[in-house]
């Protein structure tokens, strides 16, 4: 369903192939226990099933990362900055 | 296509990891990278990453495998399988025609200084790239900027040429009207105009945070807990209250106040580095006297935006009211407020039927049960009465008499709770403030104050200051 990208300066972006709209309080919830995540945004929520261990440091000092929605393999419908929140 | 997010990728690897446990993390090399321009990244990523095929097929040298795909068919295959007509005339620039547009780059004479934003022609867009690379190149030798500053103007300027797209099949033929081509256009058009003034072009305001901020709100979940904690402690809240309206806190006089502000730059910078904060970029200084907002952190509330937050210091360490706190200390303190600060502020769809006074204000004002200060105050205490010590030469462990807290008929010296609480620091190294001060020890203690019984062992002796 998607997948993260994570750059040399420990950057990291969401690539989700998803139907809801992404709203300006866009936040990624991480349950570091399960290393598994919720992408929530307005009334909408998807869920993350595997967030990589190595991803989980550059997420926890940035506190934020880029989503890209997209609706195929190559269009991005939305691209949104979203916050990052430790839950677990 | 808004590939814009893809702008700050564009380092020299980028490793991709699956949301699936089964597939294993995959690289895109700097040698697909130096191939590949954000379009090309995006398509590459959810051809090859994705596809738990692709990747378990070449899981065991992934690297090797993806650097003989051939990215530029891809995008063209993704193009016509989508039918992206907006892109089928298009074409990004190579890794290696952007270098060399760099290296070898041969500006025009510079004769467009209208700065009026908008492209004439194809001839006027590449007057202004051309020169702006250049420019690009005479900043790194300007002496106001200091090495990371020059770094970030490189970077940025070699992402602007990245998002570039040409006519397809052309050398250098420009459609003007192209969002991203409009986008570098501006850029270059800025930094022509601005040279080395950092903020103007970078758009980086001094003492300005925003969500994206790294301290925004990075400990609110603790102090949520902390706030829910003391809700049951009738004494911590009349402690918190006590201490904070009580400015013998301020111990540290005029007299040393230029030692004091030298010292606290190095308690700060300690902090910084212990906190993993390295933008000095978070605060501007300013004057009580001129501002209305020093020495505080400003919520700006604007319709339709996400809050904001400004800080602002007193350069020499003024407080309101005639008192002194050593520079470094006012801003550490500030920035553990804006770190409780709870992010997702935006404005919600029920907002839509209030009036623009409540929906959009600024504010300086602090939780009037004082729990959001109890910390941090309890913070800058200890630390600047650990900072008066060493300017008098006193051990940190004297209880000195700076003034007292009342609760009903017991006294509280301020100098014993900065001792203890000076201790608590070292025995909790908590980052968070406010997880430090929902320790149960901590609390009780606080809460035994606050119901006027002070039980506290004193095994130091009192000393007048």
């Amino acid at each position: 369903m998607g997948c993260f990208l994570l750059n040399e300066l420990g950057e990291v972006l969401l690539e989700l192939k998803s139907n809801f709209r992404l709203c300006a309080d866009t936040r990624l919830e991480i349950d570091e226990k399960s290393m598994s995540a919720e992408l929530k945004s307005g009334e909408c929520s998807v869920k993350i099933d595997f967030v990589h261990p190595e991803l989980l440091l550059p997420l926890k000092q940035n506190r934020y990362l880029f989503v890209v929605e997209r609706n195929n393999q190559f269009y991005a419908l939305n691209t949104k900055l979203a916050k990052v929140v430790f839950v677990g | 296509m808004k590939d814009n997010v893809y702008e700050a990728f564009l380092t020299g690897k980028i490793k991709i990891f699956a949301t699936h446990k089964d597939i294993k993390p995959f690289v895109l090399s700097k040698n697909i990278i130096k191939k590949a321009t954000p379009f090309l990244i995006a398509s590459a990523m959810t051809l090859a990453a994705c596809s738990p095929k692709n990747n378990n097929n070449n899981s065991s040298n992934s690297s090797s495998n993806s650097n003989s795909t051939d990215y530029t068919e891809i995008y063209q295959e993704v193009v016509h399988k989508y039918n992206l007509t907006s892109l089928m005339t298009k074409e990004p620039f190579s890794q290696e025609e952007i270098n060399d547009m760099i290296i070898h780059n041969n500006p025009p004479v510079l004769v467009d200084y209208n700065f009026n934003h908008c492209p004439e022609n194809a001839d006027n867009f590449w007057e202004i790239v051309k020169n702006g690379i250049e420019a690009t190149k005479m900043v790194q030798k300007s002496s106001i900027l200091n090495y990371k500053q020059k770094k970030e103007y490189q970077i940025v300027a070699f992402r602007m040429l990245s998002q570039m797209t040409r006519v397809k099949g052309t050398k250098d033929e420009i459609d003007i009207s192209d969002y991203n081509n409009l986008k570098t256009f501006l850029y270059f058009e800025k930094l022509l105009q601005y040279g080395d003034d950092y903020e103007k072009v970078l758009e980086k305001d001094q003492g300005l945070i925003n969500e994206q901020t790294e301290v925004f709100g990075r400990y609110y979940k603790d102090f949520e807990i902390l706030d829910k904690k003391v809700q049951k402690l009738s004494g911590v809240k009349e402690f918190a209250y006590a201490l904070y309206n009580n400015n013998d806190r301020f111990m540290i006089s005029y007299q040393d106040s230029a030692q004091a502000n030298k010292l606290s730059k190095q308690f700060l910078e300690k902090w910084m580095k212990t906190q993993n904060i390295t933008d000095e970029n978070l605060w501007y200084l300013t004057t009580v006297e001129e501002d209305g907002f020093a020495n505080a952190v400003a919520y700006w509330h604007r319709r339709g935006k996400n809050v904001e937050l400004s800080l602002g210091v007193d350069s020499r360490g003024n407080v309101d009211g005639g008192d002194f706190s050593p520079i470094g200390m006012i801003i550490i303190h500030e920035l553990q407020h804006v770190m409780q600060k709870k992010p997702a502020s935006a404005e919600k769809p029920e907002d839509n039927q209030k009036s623009d006074d409540d929906v959009a204000f600024a504010s300086s004002s602090y939780d009037y049960s004082c729990i959001s200060e109890l910390g941090p105050t309890l913070y800058s205490l200890a630390l600047e009465d650990r900072l008066y010590k060493h300017i008098k030469g006193i051990d940190k462990n004297e209880i000195l008499d700076y003034g007292t807290l009342q609760f009903g008929q017991a006294q509280i010296k301020l100098g014993e709770v900065a001792v203890w609480f000076g201790k608590m620091i070292d025995k909790y190294p908590e980052n968070s403030v406010d997880k430090l001060i929902a320790k149960d020890e901590v609390l009780q203690q606080l809460n035994q104050w606050g119901n006027g019984h002070n039980n506290m062992l004193r095994r130091s002796k009192y000393v007048e200051r």
